[in-house]
């Protein structure tokens, strides 16, 4: 078993990574002073790992979609007991998600978190699905869709994803459709488990009040080891443009809502915090609140306040900047956007707002690290990326407005963009 | 735990709450004027903060206010208005990173809280009225904003339940107002408010994070106190809403996929902890008596949980259900309170249900706004118990209590938002 510290003195902050011989790697980042423990036992599997193979499958195969927001949802029925019934005993809050391209199973204890982290490496590694239980979670899966049918803000996000991605499987929504999800069977979520539940394809992220020796004994004692079973995922090959360049829908909203989307590359990696970085940055420059955009958006009524911007990325898969909002004409926020991106390729950026955002992003990173929840869900990220948590500070600092001008031209490219709006009915 | 807490009275009816603990790296100070919920002053108070985080008398432009925050770590100010109880809540929170986490070592703390003193106490006024595009541009936000509370679905079903839970209360009013409301409000009304607030709202202002910031405290504690300050509200946290005299049954349409319905007991029980513990035994944890058995055993909802509003004494049971489940999940959750009145659950379930609740207190001492945020709320009931007292006190709380204080509740109301098709149609 080795350990490494993974440290930034101009933070003055460490966590250790330790590679368990179990085939699991397990992050620790013990912080002083801090009552709670937060813990992540995570896979690299989402919503969008619906072809795969393995040594023991040869051939890739194909799954339906919203499998792997399925299985999280019924690993935590165990053949004799619930297991919010044994959380229950050690007064644990315990969850879990999944994302397009992860699954984690989670658990935020001021008590008692070495029982609580027992009872969650135990549940994860052992999976009992029978005909009758599976059937049973469709209803409830089913509402949960349905429920978020009901969002318009989710339905709009959702919609620039379809109109941007052609073939690749982040389109699908996390939960998958109730026509998928009534095709799911217990062979084949024994399947999914089986390859993405190896724990060479798995992590376990735990921060706040925690000790790491009794971190390593309770992992020693618990972790079944697994042998790699060399696990291929593959999409399908996704044109560089868009599907569409406009879509909409209408519900019963009070102002239009809308998003827009530019897509790139996908990249991992180093490379990927240097896009993340940029892509932020680029995106408070364009149109945050400081810029000029912004201002003369925000003074002729075009935005409001319910307006903000995010990367919405998974690593080595896809790879967009979104910009959302509230506005009574979507497509003028459309057309002006589209006209300071090709001024600012033109005329080049703001240097000194350049240095101010590096300062505020620099903020956010302290803020960030003040949040027990926060460093467990980081180490998890920056490891699935193959970097570390502390690799977005140190691109930040060395990051350039030379840097942003190249990065502009792949991010921001107005020929692989989409708008979804959602208009009032 | 190393967390200090200070309530100090610094001016008539202002209180300065300060609350340190050496692990957190930023300190967040939140300024807040309390009010009673009123139709005629409602759409003021939630404007004001909107206004007043918007520019000041120093700095004009809104971008340039922006530019300025930025400079300072990224710190920006949020304007808050919100509903507590019978009263409105109308105020401002930043959160400055320390002055040592700085890159060099440079004081950003007083600056942080000199412009935010300059957005609250000198406003951007010019021939006494406010800069009129940005009222302009912020009235027609909140219009938006009261105009797309419809976007979600269960909290605008909440916003219109609460109408009818507590008719005739303060608690009814919506804290952003009504459309009609915000569509009539002036300048004058605006500036008027805004004298009011400051001469006669109760004001708590708060300071919790890593501290080290005792000039920029200083400077709060000085500009308010020489505020002239007359005929301050006096508030009343806790007013239990009285119960209907016969339940109220309430059904709007809507084009939605999932109804929503919102069923409301209330109770004149006077220790809120044990209400609290009872609320959390039959709906407040994943192995609650609601979810175990509604969502989970019978798949009825998508979501079954309950609620505590202790200033109003009242429970709020909130489900997602399939519109046809309707009538079934309202049996089923009737059943489960009813379970829980004749005492229908172990030892164990009540003591990991405890074990859950002192847990989750604990957990607001990691969080220099949760830690804020429970301060406040001990305010509210007069109290200034940290979590690990509070904790004691539930671990106190006897089996027998709970089925009392369970017994005390009477149903009130049920407020269902359904698609659009006959209400009586199930």
């Amino acid at each position: 078993m080795n350990r490494e510290i993974i440290r930034n003195d101009a933070l003055g902050e460490q966590y250790s990574v330790i590679h368990h011989p179990s085939g699991l790697d397990l992050l620790i980042w013990k912080m002083e002073g801090f009552s709670t423990t937060e813990a992540l036992f995570a896979t690299k599997y989402g919503s969008i790992n619906t072809r795969f193979r393995t040594d023991k499958t040869g051939d890739f195969i194909d799954v339906p979609e919203g499998i792997a927001h399925y299985l999280e949802h019924k690993l935590f029925e165990n053949e004799d007991t619930d297991v919010f019934d044994l959380y229950a005993k050690t007064g644990a809050s315990a969850n879990a998600f999944t994302s397009f391209d992860e699954t984690a199973y989670t658990f935020s204890t001021s008590d008692n978190w070495e029982q609580s982290l027992e009872i969650l490496l135990d549940f994860v590694q052992k999976p009992y699905f029978t005909k009758e239980s599976v059937d049973k979670e469709q209803g409830i899966i089913a509402q949960e869709i349905k429920m978020y049918d009901d969002s318009p803000e989710r339905q709009c996000f959702l919609n620039l994803i379809r109109a941007m991605y052609v073939d690749h499987p982040v389109r699908i929504d996390i939960a998958g459709t109730v026509e998928s999800i009534s095709r799911i069977t217990p062979e084949l979520l024994y399947d999914c488990y089986n390859t993405f539940y190896n724990l060479n394809n798995m992590v376990l992220s735990i921060a706040g009040n925690v000790d790491e020796d009794r971190v390593i004994e309770i992992c020693d004692r618990l972790l079944k080891p697994s042998k790699n079973i060399n696990l291929e995922t593959a999409f399908p090959q996704e044109p560089e443009g868009v599907g569409r360049k406009k879509i909409t829908a209408k519900f019963p909203v009070g102002v239009p809502l809308f998003s827009i989307g530019f897509k790139s590359k996908p990249c991992s990696g180093v490379e990927y915090e240097k896009r993340g970085i940029a892509a932020s940055l680029l995106m408070q420059l364009l149109i945050g609140s400081t810029s000029p955009l912004h201002k003369e958006l925000f003074d002729e009524g075009l935005i409001n306040s319910q307006f903000g911007f995010e990367e919405f990325s998974g690593t080595g898969s896809f790879f967009s900047c979104i910009i959302s909002g509230e506005s009574h004409d979507p497509e003028e926020v459309r057309s002006r956007l589209m006209k300071e991106i090709r001024r600012v390729k033109k005329e080049g950026l703001d240097r000194e707002r350049f240095e101010m955002l590096k300062r505020s992003k620099y903020g956010g990173i302290i803020r960030s690290l003040n949040n027990v929840e926060n460093c467990a869900d980081s180490m998890v990220e920056s490891y699935f990326n193959g970097t570390s948590v502390f690799d977005s500070a140190e691109q930040l600092a060395a990051i350039t407005p030379e840097d942003c001008m190249k990065a502009l031209d792949e991010l921001f490219n107005e020929d692989n963009s989409a708008i979804s709006i959602v208009e009032t009915i | 735990m190393s967390v200090s807490f200070k309530r100090t009275q610094i001016g008539k009816g202002i209180n300065l709450n300060e609350i340190y603990d050496p692990k957190f790296k930023p300190n967040n100070i939140r300024i807040k004027f309390i009010t009673r919920l009123r139709e005629d002053s409602v759409c003021a108070n939630a404007l004001l903060p909107l206004l007043l985080v918007t520019s000041n008398s120093e700095i004009k432009s809104r971008t340039e206010l922006s530019q300025k925050f930025a400079w300072l770590y990224g710190t920006s100010v949020g304007a808050v208005s919100n509903a507590l109880g019978d009263y409105q809540v109308s105020g401002f929170s930043t959160s400055p990173i320390g002055d040592k986490y700085t890159m060099g070592g440079e004081i950003i703390s007083t600056e942080v809280v000199r412009q935010l003193l300059l957005c609250i106490l000198s406003p951007d006024l010019t021939d006494g009225k406010f800069n009129e595009n940005y009222f302009r541009l912020r009235k027609q936000e909140l219009i938006d904003n009261i105009a797309a509370s419809v976007n979600e679905k269960r909290s605008y079903a909440f916003l219109k339940a609460k109408a009818d839970i507590f008719e005739g209360e303060p608690a009814a009013i919506s804290p952003s107002g009504t459309l009609e409301l915000a569509q009539k409000i002036s300048q004058e009304d605006v500036l008027r408010q805004y004298k009011y607030l400051l001469r006669s709202a109760a004001i708590e202002i708060t300071v919790c994070g890593g501290g080290g910031i005792d000039e920029a405290v200083d400077m709060i504690k000085d500009a308010f106190s020489k505020l002239e300050r007359e005929n301050v509200e006096e508030i009343v946290y806790r007013t239990n809403s009285p119960v209907k005299d016969s339940v109220r049954e309430v059904c709007e349409k809507m084009s939605v996929n999932q109804s929503k319905m919102f069923m409301t007991y209330k109770s004149d029980y006077p220790d809120i902890y044990v209400c609290k513990l009872f609320t959390m035994l039959l709906g407040g944890t994943p192995f609650s008596k609601l979810f175990s058995n509604v969502r989970e055993k019978l798949s009825l909802c998508y979501y079954c949980s309950a609620m505590y509003m202790d200033l109003k004494g009242t429970l709020v049971i909130d489900s997602g259900v399939e519109t046809q489940n309707i009538q079934k999940a309202k049996e089923a959750i009737e059943l489960q309170l009813e379970a829980v009145c004749r005492g229908e659950f172990t030892d164990e379930e009540l003591e990991n249900t405890k074990l859950y609740i002192c847990g989750a207190f604990r957990s607001n001492y990691d969080s220099e706004w949760d830690t804020a945020g429970w301060f406040e709320a001990q305010n509210t009931r007069g109290t200034s118990y940290t979590p690990d007292e509070v904790a004691e006190i539930i671990r106190g709380i006897t089996r027998e209590q709970v089925i009392e204080c369970a017994k005390s509740f009477k149903a009130d109301t049920v407020y269902i938002l359904r698609p659009e098709e006959d209400c009586s149609n199930e």
